[in-house]
């Protein structure tokens, strides 16, 4: 069964990206860190600079919302088809 | 500390005086307070313009530099005249002549590793409204070394995003942000208009924590986009291996 995973980017990430949602699509259900390379591949290197570290790995200083909650910090869960995965790149005052 | 309100702060604050389960005792409660703004540009302006409308007892600002031409499609409490001349003074006129009952304590430095122990500590709640992520973890340390409560609100183009912190209830700025995002800059697009959006919030935030009612946004974050109208909450976590709370 397909696995449709929706995607809303914020911040300095939706700026790269030029758009605030996005979807991708799997054969079956992801972890968060295979949907976060598979958007970073998907939206080139604005995005992956954003996304991933140089080692490939996801951004320490990002925050992940699944659905209405907050991914836990280190880790990786799994995302079933229908999931909301909202992306931010933290902001400040100014 | 004051037990009575004067008939001239009667007569000044009466409509909010009539505001359910705020009334006289949680005017007394910020007529007794005093907050931390850091700093008094895009946000922090409409912040400490509304605290002092509010009527908040004292305000201790914290803002380095000079007037700039840029500063005022947001600055509130910056005009035209004061350009090349201290933000910090023109922030302390602007909110006097609001509100000639409230004290001001201006300082023109922004908050750092050095300052932010005094700084945090003459508070009863800070309201971080920096641009500068090392600025923002100094005060979040301070907050809760000192058990401070304190209101994280940002802004970013047409987005913004505010949480309230209460040390060890609630998840800390390192909880959620642990490091300097790499893709922060500086400057950054914004319409004042947005940053006295959150502004606005963060100030309610503030005036529930100090008074002691409602229900803050306490272990929640609301992100919100003008571009499209659209609120968002999300439950936000405390993170066990904080560096900065973990231990509490």
């Amino acid at each position: 069964m397909l696995c449709k995973i929706h995607l809303v980017y914020t911040g300095q990430l939706r700026s790269a990206v030029g758009m605030s949602e996005d979807a991708l699509e799997f054969a079956q259900p992801v972890r968060l860190s295979e949907a976060l390379t598979a958007a970073a591949e998907k939206r080139g290197a604005a995005a992956r600079r954003i996304l991933l570290n140089e080692d490939g790995k996801i951004q320490r200083a990002l925050v992940l919302m699944v659905g209405g909650a907050q991914v836990p910090r280190g880790s990786d869960p799994v995302l079933e088809n229908g999931a909301q995965l909202t992306i931010m790149t933290p902001i400040s005052g100014g | 500390m004051r037990t009575e309100l004067t008939s001239e702060e009667r007569a000044v604050y009466e409509w909010q005086l009539w505001v359910d389960d705020f009334g006289e005792k949680g005017q007394l409660a910020l007529r007794n307070a005093s907050v931390l703004v850091s700093r008094c540009g895009g946000l922090g302006g409409p912040v400490a313009y509304e605290l002092a409308a509010a009527g908040v007892g004292k305000l201790i600002l914290a803002h380095e530099g000079n007037v700039e031409y840029s500063d005022l499609n947001r600055q509130l409490l910056m005009t035209q005249d004061w350009v090349g001349k201290p933000r910090i003074e023109s922030a302390k006129r602007r909110l006097q002549e609001l509100n000639p009952r409230l004290e001001v304590e201006a300082h023109n430095v922004n908050v750092n590793e050095e300052n932010a122990a005094e700084l945090v500590g003459a508070a009863d709640l800070i309201i971080d409204c920096a641009p500068m992520f090392e600025e923002r973890f100094a005060m979040n340390r301070q907050a809760v070394l000192q058990r401070k409560p304190i209101i994280e609100c940002a802004m970013y183009d047409l987005e913004a995003s505010i949480t309230t912190i209460i040390p060890g209830q609630t998840p800390c700025l390192a909880c959620v942000v642990p490091s300097v995002p790499p893709a922060w800059e500086r400057q950054f697009p914004v319409i004042g208009a947005v940053s006295g959006a959150v502004g606005c919030m963060a100030v309610m935030e503030a005036v529930k924590v100090l008074a002691g009612f409602g229900k803050p946004l306490l272990g929640r974050m609301i992100h919100f986009d003008l571009r499209s109208a659209s609120f968002s909450e999300f439950q936000i976590e405390r993170d066990s291996d904080c560096a900065v709370c973990g231990s509490l």
